[in-house]
């Protein structure tokens, strides 16, 4: 809501500075977002008077005028053919620079020097009329700043209106805010009107059909309308705040809306078929063209105001062109009305259709204060149309509204404020609000009734809250609560997410954070089958772009896209994890299965400080971190093994299982899809359910494990090993060749190629012996290394490399 | 005599021989030197995403006041994300935050306080919760994007007063952008909350002086809060006669660009290596 300080002065007499009234309206709950000072950018133009107006010689549109700016006698050239001598113009001397960018300087218009400008209201920014100067009134000073002089400095405050305050709407809204705030009067003007002899029950009779949805319906009757452009100082006070003049008729309907945030309606009589108004509900499929050119369907359940042919007029929404005012209107019809709230708000958003009036009536206008807005307006119009107000008003209203009463209890407002206000506090500044209190018999309650504007105020905690919004917050104390000891743990899924996090970090790890958003085209892109489950995800009814239409089914997309990312910005090295939750919608449920999932994604080259060789990213690095990661969660019964899914590569595709149930898989992405995503690296990449994860972890404690004191014996051994057989089953021979004193096996070497014969690998094993109960002599170990070896021929056909 | 001459001979070759290492071993290692500004050898730990630190960080100091964490779905019933939080159907509050649709029931939850109520349908007071977690709007420009993150608190038992939640986020505030941050609480609106709060701290770019970040106001609105509405309470069975509480919620992103300095939210989602590798 854009508020002028001059405007609200004129109902509040209040001393402060638009600075600090914004402040004092922002610390009681109506924040000023922001603060714009008019008439700064034409503060230098002066008033100049028009002394003598030439022909000028070489053109026949143009005068040569001389004009007096109290300093000198300037010659200007004026193209406004409304410029006469004895005139108090505004006048742009060279050097001025006006809005919208027109720098004036002295300039030779047709052989004549022009210095400086007489300018039209449009080139000064106050409005529309630009086919004339602006003519200023006699009594300002020549010489002097033409905005000062005429009154026109001012700021505009915008102030955020929540939805519950709809009373503050309106100038007079935060007017009544102000005054409160500041112990000062609301001066609302006397409304006098001159009712001409002929009774308005003779030209218009209301027949209302939905009185649910229009509580109550008033018309006035207006004749003799002159429809013209406004004075000017209605269409500037308009247009300080950002409304277009168009008339004195709409312009007058406008500045009611805002000064006393009463939508109304002008209807041109001749338009009323059987000067009838009717209010109805619309018929289903009826067809309406608003005023805004565009023809709508209506449906049953919104309200109309019709004649007895036809609808005029979208109740609260948007009148109709089929009776709205025209140059040549004489008699109107005056509407203001009070329409169901949610009423107004269902037709709005379902026409997709938004005014101010809509914006009003949906939030809740004041049923009382219909009258006034409409007297004060038919005021204006006999006033600055000419019209002739019919005597009465015709109105529906069969049910009359009741004001609120509220029971206060003092001691109430300090339990929740934590406050020690006096009672007479307390009432102070709820009458100040305008609350009218009724003492009772009961010494620890007090009645409020409670205001028609005030839709917000239903309970007693709404009193105490008035309380402590105009006591002021930074009034009230700061204290700690006493808080009693407690531990509960973090959940699981907290606590093990966290730990996941860490640890992934420590291994190099960077977290990254996507958007839940996927389509369709992303699936097609991993090459995700067609009958994958995972494509049944999520669909959102208003997605910001149709990219991110469905809610995830998992992480891969995700991942993919950030590489993408990132491969576009130069960073191909990459070592990325997220952990989010997937959607799964369950047969059944209402909500999806929400599972929380960690995505994995390494790719490019990585070394360990600067005189060590590149390492570029394969599979086994992939591997390596889900076996720090199950080490770490202590995941004992965790194994890795082969896999399948069209995003992987056939042959690099693993899985993460724990006791039989599949935790997640992940490998090298398939070529195809790298090819779908433009990649030409190899990316690997995993995907982990975390609550599977957390439902697998082992509930036993870690148990302690004696450390042998007797020393260790070494061994290492070269192997050339066919290429089909897996380092899985040669630990296997090595285990059952013998079964007590290995403490450990280590696999340090792993070679292919030159002097390997083909179809063959070489790999290097380190075996470390110990004992628990003796130290290990060499002669012992020699006769185990040879049964290893004898078996590792026998079973496996590996031999000793020479 | 010749064993003694022998011997203190014996004695000056082993000195001499001492002497000569010692010079020897101290011309190696002269020789042997190395460039000290050389890069350490390492391999790098990965940085955890700014928000997840800035998260870590909130949590931390509401643990620290006893609060527990809960959680709850992203996907949400529009009876939780709004409804049992006081938004009547087709009331303009609604329009206060852009909502995704799933059907007419079902939405993307805009806030994390849907596990207010969820919480506080199963347990009684006393109750000091915090719920972190994703949430959604449909909006997006410089300082919004459709996801972010959000973390909710509350606490609901008996003589609870507005006092107490100036007194909770005055703690946190001040731990967590620093002891000289001022604060200002002023009237708000929103539905679960009755009285309301929006909470600003003095600009932490200016410090209050006024500048483009704080609008020239020099202060900066950091969070919403309020006393839970009766009519919350009355959804969840709790006697609003005996029980009072209040809740905040933290825009997670807010803080974070604040604290670090960012000027566009969306660098968040990026995922940019260059821009994560920074915290
Ligand atoms: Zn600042």
């Amino acid at each position: 809501m854009k508020a002028s300080y001059n405007w609200l002065r004129e109902y509040v007499s209040f001393n402060i500075t638009p600075n600090e009234l914004a402040d004092r309206l922002t610390m009681a709950g109506l924040e000023v977002e922001s603060m714009q000072s008019i008439g700064d950018e034409i503060k230098q133009v002066i008033v100049g008077k028009v002394i003598q107006v030439e022909k000028h010689p070489n053109a026949d549109k143009l005068s040569l005028c001389k004009v007096d700016t109290g300093s000198e006698i300037l010659e200007i050239v004026c193209g406004a053919p409304n410029v006469a001598a004895g005139q108090k113009v505004p006048v742009a001397l060279c050097g001025t620079e006006l809005p919208g960018g027109l720098k004036i300087k002295k300039s030779k218009i047709r052989d004549v020097y022009s210095h400086g400008m007489i300018c039209s209201q449009k080139e000064l920014g106050l409005g529309e009329i630009s086919s004339g100067i602006m003519v200023l009134p006699e009594n300002v000073n020549i010489g002097k700043i033409f905005i000062d002089e005429m009154n026109l400095r001012d700021t505009i405050l915008e102030i955020n209106v929540t939805p519950n305050r709809p009373d503050c709407l309106s100038i007079i809204g935060i007017a009544r805010e102000i005054a409160c705030i500041l112990r000062l009067p609301l001066n609302i003007p006397e409304i006098k009107i001159d009712e001409e002899p002929q009774d308005i029950n003779i030209s218009v009779t209301i027949e209302n059909e939905a009185h649910y949805l229009c509580p109550r319906y008033t018309a006035r009757v207006i004749t003799g309308v002159k429809v013209s452009p406004s004075p000017f100082w209605l269409e500037q006070r308009l247009q300080s705040i950002g409304i277009r003049s168009i008339n004195n008729i709409v312009d007058i309907t406008n500045y009611i809306l805002i000064e006393w945030g009463h939508p109304l309606h002008a209807f041109d009589a001749r338009f009323i078929s059987g000067n009838t108004i009717k209010i109805r509900q619309a018929k289903q499929g009826e067809k309406f063209e608003t005023l805004d050119g565009v023809k709508r369907e209506l449906t049953s359940e919104m309200l109309v105001i019709a004649d007895k042919e036809k609808a005029i007029a979208l109740a609260g929404v948007m009148g109709g062109g089929n009776s709205q005012i025209k140059d040549d209107t004489s008699t109107i019809i005056l509407e203001s009305a009070y329409f169901d709230m949610s009423s107004i708000r269902k037709t709005s958003k379902k026409l997709d259709l938004s005014t101010e009036s809509s914006y009003r009536f949906e939030r809740g206008t004041d049923i009382n204060g219909l009258v006034n807005a409409s007297l004060y307006a038919s005021m204006l119009i006999s006033k600055l149309a000419d019209g002739k107000i019919a005597k009465g008003m015709i109105e529906s209203y069969p049910k009359e509204f009741k004001n609120k009463i509220i029971t206060l209890r003092p001691e109430k407002v300090n339990n929740i404020l934590g406050t020690g206000l006096p009672v007479s506090e307390i009432e102070n500044i709820l009458v100040r609000l305008n609350f009218i209190l009724k003492k009772k018999d009961k010494e620890d309650e007090v009645d409020f009734i409670i205001p028609s504007f005030r839709h917000d105020i239903n309970r007693e905690i709404d009193l105490i809250e008035e309380v402590s919004r105009i006591y002021g917050y930074d009034k009230i104390k700061v204290h700690t609560p006493n808080i009693a000891i407690s531990s509960t743990p973090q959940p699981l899924s907290v606590s093990i997410t966290n730990k996941i996090k860490n640890t992934l970090v420590s291994c190099g790890m960077n977290e990254i954070i996507s958007f839940s958003f996927v389509c369709e085209e992303q699936f097609n892109k991993i090459c995700l089958s067609s009958d994958d489950k995972r494509r049944n995800a999520v669909k959102i009814r208003n997605p910001l772009t149709p990219e991110q239409n469905l809610m995830r089914t998992l992480l891969l997309p995700s991942l993919l896209n950030a590489a993408g990312y990132n491969f576009a910005h130069g960073n191909f090295n990459l070592k990325l994890f997220e952990t989010g939750r997937v959607f799964l919608p369950e047969e059944g449920f209402e909500l999806p299965y929400e599972e929380t999932y960690l995505g994995i994604l390494l790719t490019g080259n990585f070394s360990y400080g600067f005189d060590n060789t590149l390492h570029e990213t394969d599979i086994y690095d992939l591997k390596g971190i889900l076996e720090i990661l199950t080490d770490s969660l202590n995941l004992d019964k965790s194994k890795i093994d082969k896999y399948s899914n069209p995003s992987f590569h056939p042959n690099k595709c693993l899985s993460l299982i724990n006791s039989d149930i599949l935790l997640g898989f992940g490998g090298e992405i398939h070529p195809d899809v790298l090819e779908n995503y433009k990649f030409d690296h190899p990316v690997f990449a995993m995907e982990i359910s975390i609550d599977k994860l957390i439902a697998s972890l082992s509930k036993d404690k870690k148990t302690f494990k004696p450390i042998s004191i007797y020393p260790s014996i070494m061994r290492d051994m070269s192997l050339i090993v066919k290429e089909n057989i897996s380092h899985e089953e040669l630990l296997g021979v090595i285990k059952e060749s013998e079964k007590k004193l290995i403490e450990e096996i280590k696999l340090f070497d792993l070679y292919k190629g030159k002097n390997i014969p083909a179809g063959y690998k070489s790999m290097g094993y380190r075996l470390i012996f110990r004992s628990f109960d003796r130290t290990l002599k060499d002669e012992e170990i020699d006769k185990i290394m040879q049964k290893i070896l004898n078996n590792l021929e026998q079973k496996l056909g590996i031999t000793l490399r020479k | 005599m010749a064993n003694e001459t022998a011997g203190k001979l014996d004695e000056i070759i082993n000195e001499t021989g001492k002497a000569i290492k010692s010079r020897e071993k101290a011309g190696k290692l002269a020789k042997d030197i190395i460039d000290i500004t050389l890069p350490g050898k390492k391999n790098p730990p990965g940085k955890l995403h700014p928000i997840t630190q800035v998260l870590n960080e909130t949590i931390d100091i509401f643990t620290r006041l006893g609060f527990q964490i809960k959680i709850g779905p992203e996907i949400e019933l529009d009876y939780y994300n709004f409804e049992a939080l006081n938004f009547p159907p087709d009331h303009p509050a609604r329009d206060m935050q852009d909502t995704f649709f799933v059907d007419d029931k079902i939405i993307l939850r805009t806030h994390t306080s849907p596990v207010q109520v969820r919480t506080m349908e199963i347990e009684n007071p006393p109750l000091r919760v915090i719920v972190p977690g994703k949430v959604y709007r449909c909006d997006s420009d410089v300082s919004h994007t459709p996801m972010f993150h959000q973390i909710e608190g509350f606490m609901v038992d008996k003589n609870i007063s507005f006092t107490d939640l100036k007194g909770v986020l005055e703690l946190f505030l001040h731990e967590f952008f620093g002891k000289n941050t001022r604060l200002r609480f002023r009237p708000s609106f929103f539905p679960f909350t009755e009285p309301s709060a929006e909470i600003d701290i003095s600009c932490v770019i200016c410090g209050g002086k006024g500048c483009r970040v704080c609008k020239h106001s020099g202060w900066i609105e950091i969070l919403g809060a309020g006393m839970i509405d009766p009519e919350v309470f009355k959804y969840v069975k709790y006697d609003s006669e005996i029980y009072t509480g209040f809740a905040f919620g933290i825009g997670i992103e807010r803080i974070t660009m604040l604290k670090f300095g960012i000027t566009d939210i969306r660098l968040f989602f990026d995922n940019d290596l260059r821009f994560l590798q920074q915290f």
